[in-house]
């Protein structure tokens, strides 16, 4: 046991704990993957806010239009919006993020995350959350696995914006 | 002439600082800051981590002030201060962040036992801000908006200042616990939908969960002594988390747990506080003649 002692033992330990965490890393590695393989969307009978609040229970954060309360009915491919570039946010506890929303000729032309403060880096969900926006032509964009909290907050500060941008 | 300078540091009162339990705290949170504040809103970070640290101070002075105490540099208000700066988002506004740290700071001023604070000051102003404030929490210095190969800095840092402060048996004890709970939890499938084992193992929430144990369960006045102690401070603390983390999610598990180890630390002491009186009391002839007389 004396030869345990010490360095020695705190040096196993921390080897054990590594082999601990590195397990349960692997272990749930196949539902991330799994999850990525095929991501579910946002379902399009809630608000990007209520899908926040139903994710993050503890949520207390607000956003830049929070007399606003979003709708079911906020946007589609064929709503016609104003041009010009629209701004929104989106908060949630884990953080906060903002778009701009380029409008042109009544469709989505470009949608760019302005600032990013998401416990995720922004790689995870920039620039294919943008760029899906902008071929979807809607707010309505699919969960990043992992990454569910920014992927809540974009879908609300781009639903903000068009709700700026509207006729 | 570099002779002279290093016989100068070594007798310079910053050194010997920086060689205290305190000072290897503070010298890791301040290199982890300055190295978080690469992303994006670093630099707001840092004026946040200025301020929070003015605060800390000016609370501290003028608690001492008003029990007529010496004012001192209070490096542990620092510490705090610097935590809270780090682990609030960087979109939370500076009065916020300096609001927090007066009402951390002041914590231990109003919750302890002795001379000793019964709870770590940092998180019960962020369990505070989490349950008062519309605030965000991103533990940014933790790296966590960082690419993924900044995360063995984090461990390095921390490993190296748990072993300083003599706290790394507890840190072991929480995250093989921690680490061993969520495991379980994956493989029976429990807890929220919303909230999996899976996202607490990953980047950034084992980042908060890292910085959390070297940082905050390191703190000495709240945190048992014996090796003993320590371990079964850490596993309760990771119970804890776990628990509730399975139960409810959210982002306020971590500091809950950690709050409820600090005050199964105070009632320890407090249950052996009489015993250890006692001993004391009538190994002293004279006490023991004068109670009798």
């Amino acid at each position: 046991m004396s030869s345990l002692s010490g360095s020695r033992l705190m040096g196993l330990c921390t080897i054990a704990v590594g082999a601990i965490y590195a397990a349960g890393y692997l272990y749930t590695e196949p539902s991330i993957t799994n999850a990525r393989g095929t991501p579910p969307a946002i379902a399009t009978t809630q608000s990007p806010r209520g899908s926040a609040k139903s994710k993050t229970p503890s949520s207390k954060a607000g956003s830049s239009a929070a007399g606003q309360k979003p709708s079911a009915t906020g946007a589609s491919a064929h709503t016609m919006y104003k041009d010009g570039v629209y701004t929104g946010a989106g908060a949630n506890p884990y953080g906060t993020l903002t778009v701009a929303v380029s409008i042109s000729h009544g469709k989505i032309l470009s949608v760019k995350i302005t600032s990013y403060n998401m416990h995720y880096p922004q790689s995870i969900i920039d620039p294919q959350l943008p760029q899906e926006a902008v071929s979807k032509q809607t707010w309505r964009i699919y969960i990043v696995s992992g990454a569910t909290a920014s992927t809540y907050n974009f879908a609300e500060a781009v639903y903000y914006a068009l709700q700026k941008a509207k006729v | 002439m570099n002779f002279l300078w290093s016989q100068k540091w070594s007798r310079h009162p910053l050194r010997r600082f920086l060689r205290t339990p305190k000072g290897y705290v503070l010298g890791a949170l301040v290199s982890l800051t300055l190295l978080a504040g690469l992303f994006p809103q670093g630099p707001i970070g840092l004026l946040h981590a200025v301020g929070a640290e003015a605060t800390a101070l000016a609370v501290d002075a003028g608690v001492s002030l008003g029990l007529r105490r010496a004012v001192v540099f209070s490096t542990g208000g620092l510490i705090t201060g610097l935590i809270v700066a780090d682990v609030l988002s960087g979109l939370t506004p500076i009065y916020i962040v300096c609001l927090i740290t007066a009402l951390a700071v002041g914590s231990k001023h109003l919750l302890k036992r002795g001379r000793k604070p019964i709870f770590n000051p940092a998180a019960v102003g962020l369990l505070i801000a989490i349950l008062v404030f519309p605030t965000g929490q991103s533990w940014w210095a933790s790296l966590a908006l960082l690419p993924v190969w900044y995360l063995p800095i984090l461990v390095s840092v921390g490993i190296f200042v748990a072993v300083r402060v003599k706290k790394y048996p507890q840190v072991l004890a929480f995250l093989g616990a921690y680490f061993g709970l969520l495991l379980v939890m994956a493989i029976f499938h429990l807890g929220l939908p919303s909230d999996t084992p899976a996202d607490a193992l990953r980047i950034p929430f084992v980042n908060s969960a890292l910085f959390l144990a070297f940082f905050m369960l390191t703190d000495p006045p709240t945190t048992p002594v014996t090796n003993r102690g320590q371990i079964q401070f850490g596993l309760i603390v990771a119970a804890v988390s776990v628990i509730l983390f399975a139960v409810f999610g959210g982002l306020a598990y971590l500091l809950i747990g950690l709050l409820v180890g600090n005050l199964w630390t105070a009632w320890r002491a407090w249950a052996t506080k009489p015993l250890r009186h006692s001993v004391r009391r009538w190994s002293n002839p004279r006490q023991v003649s004068g109670r009798g007389s």
